[in-house]
């Protein structure tokens, strides 16, 4: 077959110009255009074929003649075939084919067209081959056709509904979400007003929202709102609303708005939960408080541990007494912090230590007259008791609970000082008692003088009176420290108490040429006081200004009335006292280093008596004094004593 | 063979005891010096220098232990024999001294003697 056979079908308008130009000028058209063409004989060989096509096919022009479609396309699709052998029976052409292969892992698309070419006669001697590839088109397509059905089932799937409504709040549309949402079939909602759908409570400012949307205040909206589902349970809803009336595509108000119903219950829950936590924990944070008030109100030192010795909790009495500060130490070992020392300052090494002890064996660990150093390093001696806090079987930590011994140690050690000076004073005029009658008994062999006899006589009288007084002493102290002290109170004139008392001394004052001032105010009332304890007050006071006032000192005794009370002065010209001492001087047994020194036989009970007595019946004593230049006390007597104890009795101290 | 007199010295301030003491002794042949107080107490002993001292606890000025420990850092005082008297119940106290100075260093109960039994424990002490 030849080209020039095919020919003009004969009413070209250029058919002047003969078959053969005519045909060159289509052969040219055909060559260069961007469409594969190709001319096939009927049994599918290639007569010819343009460059377009042969580069599509991937062949040259030149080698394809006579080569089948089956050679140069391979991938030809069984329907291609089909369609080429329709054409040829049928003679009628075939269009858009689509036919695709992969090359190197990207997929090519063809559009292939079909036409018959038939020769003068009518008969069909070929097929006119066109090909286009296709591959951007059909990918694009693919990509809108993929992406349209993603959209669709984004909207009928999703739990966010989409309703298109119209400026009465109508829908026009309301996506397949609806009817699992609200329970509402979208078809039944149509032209219905979705307003009605709407929580009452909520309905004022969806409607206020609405309207700001159409008026096109706000061109877009956020919103939460309840509907009512149709089963008629509320719905707490989430979304926005989109004013699209003027796009002529939608031309209408687009809301989208999904279910928060479960999300608000768990907010709720949230909410409430977190009310209940906050309530907790202030509840909590006031017994937080009223613990710590309570511990910090226990006299007592209390260190609170974790299970490894650290340090939880100081209370207020612990952080005075070790000088630390609870928010500095807590968190740091209890053992770093508190160092330990026994009884013999010997330092007691952390592992030795009760609070170790007590979490190793679960037991409470006493500990007495070991010492604790304060953060100065001074140290002092404690009592602890160390308890495992057990916490479901466990040792969760420990409470130490530490007492200040010192004021205790300085009592026992004034008492066995006081046992020791008892002893000596008891033993003392009994020695002298016994010597002294030993040698009466002995007299006569010894032949001693009856001014010899009488002197004894007369020093075992004195000794006997001197244990009449220490005896005294003893039980006074012995009543007031247990409460049987009896107090009788009767009118009692207290200028002649304190003259009846001078007298009594006046042996011992003149031996030592003291020289007594008294000044007695004529207002001083008759007071109502227990005459006994009133004289061991005077004595008390009395004999300490005669003890320890030199020779040809001043005594000075002043009454007087002050306000509803009368105050008695005791004033000598003694060896007096520093500061510190004074603020020991009613200490039960103490006694002054001087007073030691010029009467060794002193009890130091004296003024602990007065105070305690004065304590009973509502009065106050107050000291002032100056070393080396002597001492003034002051006495205030109420004009009524009271008999019982309230009334504490105020110690001043004046320098 | 006559002895050489001993010397006693008593450091005590209740007069009436220290008087007593003392009457007893010279009628015993010995030769005594009596003190009031501590510090005049240890002067006369480092100044005369007794066989023997008598040495009260409780005493003024300065106490019988701290004369003690002054005589025995004295040359002189090391050895001297002296008797602790007194009626202070504290002989723990003086238990260390005593294990080791127990010759030369007693502790007696006033008290708990006659005056006659301390004579007679004073002159086993010089023997």
């Amino acid at each position: 077959m030849k080209a020039k056979n095919i020919s003009n079908s004969g009413d070209f308008p250029d058919a002047r110009l003969g078959g053969r130009e005519y045909i060159s000028i289509l052969q040219s058209i055909l060559y260069n255009s961007p469409t594969g063409v190709a001319l096939l004989d009927v049994s599918f060989h290639f007569i010819l074929m343009n460059d377009s096509l042969a580069s599509m096919l991937g062949t040259l022009k030149a080698s394809s003649v006579g080569k089948t479609v089956d050679d140069l396309i391979p991938w030809a699709t069984k329907e291609l075939f089909k369609d080429m052998k329709s054409v040829i029976s049928n003679g009628k052409p075939k269009t858009n084919i689509e036919i695709s292969h992969t090359e190197k892992g990207t997929i090519r698309y063809f559009s292939v067209s079909l036409y018959p070419c038939k020769n003068r006669a009518s008969q069909i001697i070929g097929i006119g081959f066109m090909m286009n590839e296709t591959t951007d088109l059909v990918i694009s397509k693919k990509q809108v056709e993929s992406g349209n059905k993603r959209f669709r089932i984004l909207i009928e799937k999703s739990s966010e509904i989409i309703s298109l409504i119209n400026k009465q709040g109508e829908f026009q549309y309301t996506s397949p979400s609806t009817e699992t949402i609200l329970g509402y079939k979208p078809k039944d909602l149509i032209n219905t007003n979705s307003l009605s759908l709407i929580h009452k409570e909520d309905l004022p400012f969806v409607q206020k929202t609405l309207k700001s949307l159409v008026s096109g205040a706000n061109s877009k909206v956020f919103i939460t709102f309840r509907m009512i589902h149709k089963n008629g349970t509320p719905r707490w809803m989430e979304g926005s609303g989109t004013n699209l009336l003027a796009d002529p595509e939608v031309n209408a108000i687009v809301a989208n708005y999904h279910d928060i119903t479960d999300r608000k219950i768990f907010e709720e829950n949230l909410k409430q939960k977190t009310e209940e936590l906050i309530k907790y924990s202030s509840d909590l944070a006031e017994a937080n408080v009223k613990n710590e008030a309570i511990l910090n109100s226990v006299g007592e030192g209390l260190i609170v541990t974790d299970e490894l010795g650290k340090i939880l909790l100081v209370n207020a009495a612990a952080e005075n007494m070790l000088k630390i500060e609870n928010s500095a130490v807590t968190g740091k070992p209890l053992a770093n912090i508190v160092i330990m020392f026994d009884s013999k300052n010997n330092k007691i090494e952390p592992q030795a230590r009760p609070i170790i002890q007590a979490l190793e064996s679960g037991k409470k660990i006493i500990t007495k007259d070991y010492l604790y150093q304060r953060s100065d390093k001074s140290k002092f001696p404690v009592h602890t008791t160390t308890t495992p806090i057990q916490l479901k079987g466990k040792i969760a930590g420990t409470i130490v609970v530490f007492r200040d011994v010192t004021q205790e140690k300085a009592i026992d050690r004034a008492k066995s000082e006081f046992v020791s000076l008892a002893s000596h004073q008891l033993r003392t005029p009994l020695t002298i008692i016994k010597w002294f009658t030993a040698r009466l008994l002995a007299a006569e062999s010894s032949k001693m003088s009856e001014s010899a006899k009488l002197d004894y006589i007369e020093k075992i009288y004195k000794t006997n009176e001197r244990m009449v007084e220490l005896v005294n002493a003893i039980l006074n102290v012995s009543r007031v420290e247990t409460g049987t002290l009896s107090i009788q109170p009767q009118q009692v004139n207290i200028q002649a108490t304190c003259e009846s008392v001078l007298s009594e001394y006046s042996t011992p004052i003149q031996n030592k040429k003291l020289n007594i001032k008294t000044q007695f105010s004529k207002k001083i009332p008759i007071i109502t006081i227990d005459p006994e304890l009133l004289r061991i007050i005077f004595l008390n006071l009395l004999s300490n200004a005669i003890k320890y006032t030199p020779e040809k000192g001043t005594i000075s005794i002043k009454l007087d009335s002050r306000d509803d009370k009368v105050s008695v002065e005791f004033k000598d010209t003694g060896v007096g006292m520093s500061l510190e001492q004074q603020e020991q001087l009613f200490t039960k047994f103490f006694r002054t280093e001087q007073a030691r020194q010029i009467d060794p036989e002193g009890n130091g009970l004296g003024l602990y008596i007065i105070k305690s007595i004065l304590q009973e019946i509502g009065g106050t004593i107050s000291i002032s004094s100056e070393k080396n230049k002597g001492t003034s006390f002051t006495v205030l007597l109420p004009e009524k004593s009271i008999n019982k104890k309230g009334n504490s009795t105020l110690i001043e101290s004046k320098a | 063979m006559i002895e050489k007199q001993k010397t006693i010295l008593i450091i005590e301030d209740e007069t009436s005891l220290r008087s007593a003491l003392s009457s007893k002794l010279k009628k015993n042949n010995f030769k005594t010096y009596e003190c009031g107080d501590g510090k005049s107490g240890l002067k006369k002993a480092t100044t005369s220098h007794p066989d023997l001292i008598l040495l009260d606890v409780l005493l003024p000025k300065m106490s019988g232990i701290a004369v003690l420990k002054e005589l025995r850092s004295n040359d002189w005082g090391k050895t001297v024999p002296i008797i602790m008297l007194t009626n202070v119940d504290s002989a723990e106290t003086f238990a260390k001294q005593k294990s080791t100075d127990k010759k030369t260093l007693q502790y007696l109960i006033k008290a708990e003697w006659s005056l006659g039994e301390l004579v007679k424990q004073i002159e086993l002490t010089l023997k």
